[in-house]
């Protein structure tokens, strides 16, 4: 029997223009705040992105709110800033006592706030799917940030000892991670990849890496990224993306191009690119059945981002 | 009235499509059978985010966070803020302008209020309670970086010269601890003191000087820095003002945890105005005791301020003005009337033969160590 299925697309709908409207008044308010303004404005861009974004004629919305990505930032602060207030006052110290000591101490300093880099990205996407509603459904993302950033540090320890050969592994466990974690109402995201098919792809990147000034770099992240997509399923659903290695490559260049050569400023027409790639070439083959996800009962968190603030790693 | 549109209840992820039907006080929302799906109260009616062009009408209510009704007909919008006119205000309780300038400026006044008067302030207590040995050996670590990139000069006679010329002006007051004076083959007009009494003097300072009291004046006026301890508290203010800074722009860098950025740190240090009076009024002490003669130490300012004012704009004007305001040292004028009414002392920095060694005291050592 032959199954109709549906073949359902992401669309972005927004303007470069508007974008620029909204971006424009942020970066004088931030500048007249020091900088302050930015939690706000993050927020501003965020609701106008997730507002033009939809899916099967519904837009996504985004619930967050610059106060709770300033807490984030002030929480995520005190920890940093007493972390670094103890390390300079202690290395002030051990310059006389110890200067071996000292060292030891930098590393140790600098292997925590590693590790808290890692915490911090996998708290802002827990932050940002919370706030995100799609038919009225929360996204969720559960599993433990301290847990990811472990195994982030090992992943990379394992990759630098094998010379990088072991990329492809670690890229796949963390995108195994946060995915599988990864939650639309009641329903959890299914990833079902394998390492070990990302590894053919990676060799020829790997091999030809140099040959090509680095720029087989793309089309290996354009595999990874159609091979990840096609391995995700949500209630049986699979999910598919047909973006090419050139298509990665002109994005994400001419986005390098158009940053370095306005200072930043054409931030928004760079994020509406890549909205529009991304949604153009990302679909859902099939039909999910609405009915049988409710709401999930997750706690969001309370605050947000705020380490991913403190170190500057942000994107959107 | 009845209008077309969609209904997402919050609890499942289903979309009905709905009529919803506006009554004097609610909204009747009905599926396509025709059974009551909801009822929301029109004073609890709020738009969802505010609408960008050719977007659909998302209406939400105050008492169900998580539903959302969305009208398919654009006219249905005028038709519903007809009814309840406080929809075309914001979804959200707007604070009025005054409360947000008001917050805006006392966190404004707050963050420059920190920077300004709490940093230095706090700069002084601490650095009196920063034991002197550590400062000593703060100060060897900076000077061992500096003096490691840069040729020390060394010549014999010069730097015997340069030493009777320390000891006689550290006679004169009590310092917290030995001076040490390093000549830095560097071509450049200028000195600084760094923690733990280490004075450096540029090799140029010593070769352009047209008489052995410029330099003597000079070095009093770095010791007398020293005496007061002052570029330890430069040390700290400018690691509070790190952290201030970093606290505002949102960036803690790795690099601020290294040594070598306490030395860089102390490199483009200034001290404040009123440590620079202070450093006159007390070298010109140092100078009277020891009997030297101050008008070195003017002469040296008058040359200085010269070059710094045919450098910058011409004659005397209202730029020079704002130019002293803004810059750390205090004006030229006043500060070279302070030191005339102070000084007394009579006597040569040094004899003839010293003067000489000392102007040689970079020599002809090759110009570059490595």
């Amino acid at each position: 029997m032959l199954v109709y299925k549906p073949v359902r697309r992401f669309r972005c709908d927004g303007e470069t223009e508007d974008l620029f409207r909204i971006f424009l008044p942020n970066v004088l308010l931030n500048i007249l705040t020091l900088g302050l303004y930015r939690f706000w404005g993050k927020t501003r861009i965020r609701q106008y992105m997730w507002s033009q974004s939809s899916f099967d004629r519904e837009q996504f919305e985004y619930t967050g709110r610059g106060s709770e990505l300033f807490r984030g930032f002030l929480w995520a602060l005190a920890v940093t800033g007493g972390l670094i207030a103890v390390a300079r006052g202690s290395s002030f110290w051990l310059f006389v006592v110890d200067p071996q000591l000292e060292r030891m101490i930098r590393v140790v300093v600098t292997y925590i706030l590693y590790i808290l880099i890692g915490v911090g990205t996998y708290s802002a996407r827990r932050y940002l799917l919370s706030r995100t509603r799609w038919r009225g459904i929360r996204f969720a993302q559960t599993g433990s940030a301290f847990g990811y950033a472990k195994a982030k540090v090992s992943l990379q320890g394992m990759s630098a000892l094998t010379l990088g050969l072991y990329i492809p592994f670690m890229r796949h466990h963390l995108a195994s991670y946060k995915l599988n974690n990864t939650w639309f109402g009641s329903e959890q995201l299914v990833y079902d990849g394998e390492g070990r098919d990302l590894l053919k792809p990676f060799l020829w990147a790997y091999l030809l890496f140099l040959p090509t000034l680095g720029l087989s770099w793309f089309w290996y992240r354009a595999t990874e990224y159609r091979y990840i997509a096609e391995h995700i399923r949500l209630q049986d659903v699979r999910f598919c993306t047909t973006i090419s290695g050139s298509e990665l490559l002109r994005l994400t260049l001419g986005n390098w191009v158009l940053l370095i050569a306005t200072l930043g400023l054409a931030y928004p027409l760079t994020l509406m690119r890549k909205a529009r790639v991304l949604s153009q070439h990302l679909r859902i083959d099939g039909e999910f059945n609405y009915a049988l996800i409710t709401q999930n009962a997750y706690e969001a968190p309370v605050t947000g981002e705020g380490l991913v603030g403190v170190f500057g790693l942000g994107s959107i | 009235m009845v209008f077309p549109g969609y209904f997402t209840d919050g609890c499942t992820a289903e979309r009905h499509t709905v009529n919803v039907m506006l009554e004097a006080h609610q909204l009747h929302i009905l599926d396509e059978r025709g059974v009551l799906r909801d009822e929301w109260s029109l004073s609890g009616l709020q738009l969802a985010n505010s609408a960008h062009r050719a977007q659909t009408t998302r209406v939400i209510h105050r008492e169900r966070p998580s539903a959302c009704l969305i009208l398919a007909d654009p006219r249905a919008l005028t038709l519903l803020i007809a009814a309840v006119p406080h929809l075309c205000r914001r979804r959200t309780a707007r604070r009025s302008t005054a409360t947000l300038l008001a917050v805006w400026g006392a966190a404004i006044v707050i963050i420059v209020a920190v920077v300004c008067l709490g940093v230095p302030r706090l700069a002084d207590p601490l650095a009196r309670s920063i034991p002197l040995q550590w400062e000593a050996s703060l100060g060897r670590h900076v000077t061992s970086t500096f003096t490691h990139h840069t040729n020390v000069c060394r010549n014999q006679p010069g730097e015997a010269a340069l030493r009777t010329l320390t000891e006689r002006l550290a006679a004169t007051l009590p310092a917290p601890f030995p001076v040490t004076v390093h000549v830095s083959r560097i071509p450049a007009v200028n000195a600084f003191a760094l923690p733990g009494g280490h004075v450096v003097v540029f090799q140029e300072l010593i070769e352009s000087a047209q008489s052995p009291e410029e330099v003597a004046g000079v070095l009093a006026h770095e010791m007398a820095h020293q005496v007061q301890r002052h570029p330890l508290r430069g040390v700290i203010r400018s690691m509070g003002l790190h952290v201030v800074s970093a606290a505002v722009v949102g960036g803690f860098s790795l690099a601020a945890f290294s040594g070598a950025y306490v030395g860089e740190t102390m490199l483009g240090l200034s001290f404040s105005r009123e440590d620079e009076s202070e450093a006159d009024r007390i070298g010109v002490g140092m100078l009277n005791r020891a009997n030297i003669r101050a008008d070195g130490l003017i002469a040296f300012f008058q040359r200085y301020q010269v070059t710094n004012r045919s450098a910058a704009s011409g004659p005397e004007s209202t730029e020079d003005h704002l130019l002293t305001f803004l810059s750390t040292h205090p004006p030229g004028q006043t500060r070279i009337a302070a030191i005339r009414a102070m000084m007394q002392g009579e006597g040569d920095a040094m004899t003839a033969d010293q003067w000489r060694a000392l102007q040689k005291i970079c020599g002809t050592e090759p110009p570059q160590k490595w």
